[in-house]
């Protein structure tokens, strides 16, 4: 494991442990309760391949780092002393110890307007004990956050951190090495570099791409050329809603939110993402596309049911999205900007 | 010969067995209008399903055998494929779990593999992958059997759809290969014509045993 000054314990477990749920306990004072999130496991099969015959698997990650970070790991905001940087009183941050490219975070909203959305800590910028800068061209402001809302750190996964050296095949060229594609509005592949010792584009810059993010809920594609694998992630279970920006016009990959399986009919897309055209055919509607191994599958919606861009003309409402599944939104027209999907938390905590 | 299969099938059906060689394709009028072209497959080269789309105009319909091979960029993209629909008459593969596939690998081909892919209406899928060893002669036809790998839940009394892809992420191997039959099977192997008819004639050599020890008797 890449060592650094900010350690974080590996999100893959060579031991296949079931976590434990929701902890809820009673202090002294029968007035107080203290709970922590639900954490647990999920495991992603990776199917075998060759380097002749490789195979795919598509899967997205749902379940977030849990943050071990010196300081608050949750707090409501004291200030807004610019549209992009937030202040607590007392948070305890280690100066730099949250901005750092090799550990980066994410923050989190959890309550107010603004509940759900994430933005990216700005990692050229460092952070002070108590102020949080976060990423060029974040406006707080204006998603609605005000102090007093509270909001919790998140660790984001790196190529390095995620998936350090020996996860997957490596080799000295993309051809014999296991290649992951990471999609949010477009992909990029990488293939983990013997030589170098590092993880690499498939084609393009040779700089290290050990920094890159796997971000939560956004498209990750192997292509594996090595018998069949397992990846258990450890992590905390969302508990509160799911809001993910989607592009207005063209591709975005997205996810469900939440590790549980969902129907077409129950996801909802076409309500809960504004701006959703649905259409008497695939050739006029915005179109979901859903990947099982290589195979996909395209639905748009049409103003009563989900049907198949092609072949089957029934309802395809009851068709299941298992967990951890990645999808593709593909919308029609130009027009400029994002929109939110928001999904409230579908199980109780 | 046919009806000898159709016979030895329903002996096993007989036998309380379901499972029974179902042939899902035979390739002797492919393109029709459940057949959806895609990706570069498509005469456009980025077929996307909206519409059925046009076959290339050199891929070729022969007696019983279809072509998918184009002096054009037809790959192994796993964007790219061909996509019949039955969900109009879904089919029930029993208890079948092998695929036996004709075909033959042309000259030209650059593609390691092709993906044989059946979907059900929860769009589940069985697949199986044949590569270049299993053809390894070029443009002279094969029968290679192979597991089919089933989705948890799939359905196998709601079949409604096949699909040949190279189905490889961003492939760009020329893709040229002949097609003729594919059946779903019980195993891996399958009892050829000849062995049907044994199977046959020794259930009538059965009946006529029994006949005789019968006739024997009441005399």
């Amino acid at each position: 494991m890449k060592t650094t000054s900010l350690l974080r314990a590996p999100r893959l477990v060579a031991i296949l442990t079931l976590a434990f749920a929701t902890l809820s306990a009673s202090n002294l004072s029968a007035q107080t309760t203290v709970s922590t999130e639900p954490v647990g496991v999920t495991v992603v099969s990776i199917t075998g391949g060759t380097i002749a015959v490789p195979s795919t698997t598509a899967f997205t990650i749902q379940l977030t780092d849990v943050p071990g970070n010196a300081g608050a790991s949750s707090a409501a905001i004291a200030s807004l002393p610019s549209s992009s940087s937030l202040v607590v009183t007392n948070a305890g941050w280690a100066p730099g110890g949250l901005s750092s490219a090799s550990a980066p975070f994410n923050v989190k909203i959890t309550s107010g307007a603004a509940i759900g959305l994430t933005f990216a800590v700005n990692t050229t910028v460092a952070n002070t004990s108590d102020t949080l800068t976060l990423a060029a061209g974040t406006d707080l402001t204006a998603a609605g956050v005000v102090a007093g809302d509270t909001f919790k750190l998140i660790p984001v996964d790196t190529l390095d951190t995620l998936f350090p050296a020996g996860t997957f095949l490596g080799a000295s060229s993309a051809a014999n090495a296991d290649v992951i594609t990471l999609g949010t509005t477009s992909s990029t592949s990488y293939f983990y570099n013997t030589t170098a010792g590092q993880w690499r584009r498939t084609f393009g810059s040779t700089a290290n791409q050990g920094t890159v993010k796997v971000l939560p809920n956004t498209y990750i594609q192997v292509v594996r050329k090595d018998v069949a694998m397992s990846l258990p992630i450890v992590g905390a279970v969302p508990t509160v809603v799911h809001k993910q920006s989607v592009n207005n016009s063209g591709s975005t990959f997205i996810a469900a939110g939440f590790p549980t399986d969902v129907t077409l009919g129950a996801l909802s897309l076409q309500t809960l993402l504004p701006g959703w055209t649905s259409g008497a055919s695939a050739a006029v509607a915005d179109v979901i596309t859903v990947q099982n191994g290589s195979t996909r599958t395209s639905y748009f919606f049409n103003g009563t049911n989900w049907r198949r861009t092609f072949g089957s003309t029934a309802s395809q409402d009851t068709v299941v999205i298992p967990a951890g599944r990645p999808f593709q939104v593909n919308k029609k027209g130009s027009t400029p900007g994002t929109s939110v999907f928001s999904r409230n938390v579908p199980f109780a905590l | 010969m046919k009806n000898s299969i159709k016979i030895a099938s329903a002996l096993i059906a007989l036998s309380g067995s379901t499972a029974f060689a179902q042939v899902i394709e035979t390739f002797s009028n492919f393109n029709t209008s459940n057949t959806t072209w895609l990706g570069n497959w498509d005469v456009s080269g980025a077929g996307d399903g909206s519409t059925q789309g046009t076959p290339r105009a050199d891929f070729v319909q022969g007696v019983g055998t279809y072509s998918i091979s184009s002096a054009l960029s037809v790959t192994n993209s796993d964007a790219s494929g061909v996509y019949v629909d039955f969900s109009f008459a879904p089919i029930n593969i029993g208890t079948n779990g092998f695929i036996k596939v004709i075909a033959s690998q042309l000259t030209g081909n650059a593609s390691g593999s092709f993906q044989i892919t059946l979907q059900d209406a929860s769009a589940d899928n069985a697949i199986a992958v044949f590569t270049t060893a299993d053809f390894a002669t070029l443009n002279a036809f094969g029968t290679v059997t192979k597991a089919l790998t089933f989705d948890a839940g799939f359905d196998k009394s709601d079949v409604e759809s096949l699909q040949i892809s190279g189905a490889q992420s961003g492939g760009t191997a020329a893709f040229k290969w002949a097609f003729d039959d594919i059946t779903v099977v019980a195993t891996a192997v399958v009892p050829e014509p000849s062995t049907y008819a044994s199977i046959l004639g020794l259930s009538v050599l059965g009946f006529v045993a029994i006949r005789r020890r019968k006739s024997v008797v009441a005399a």
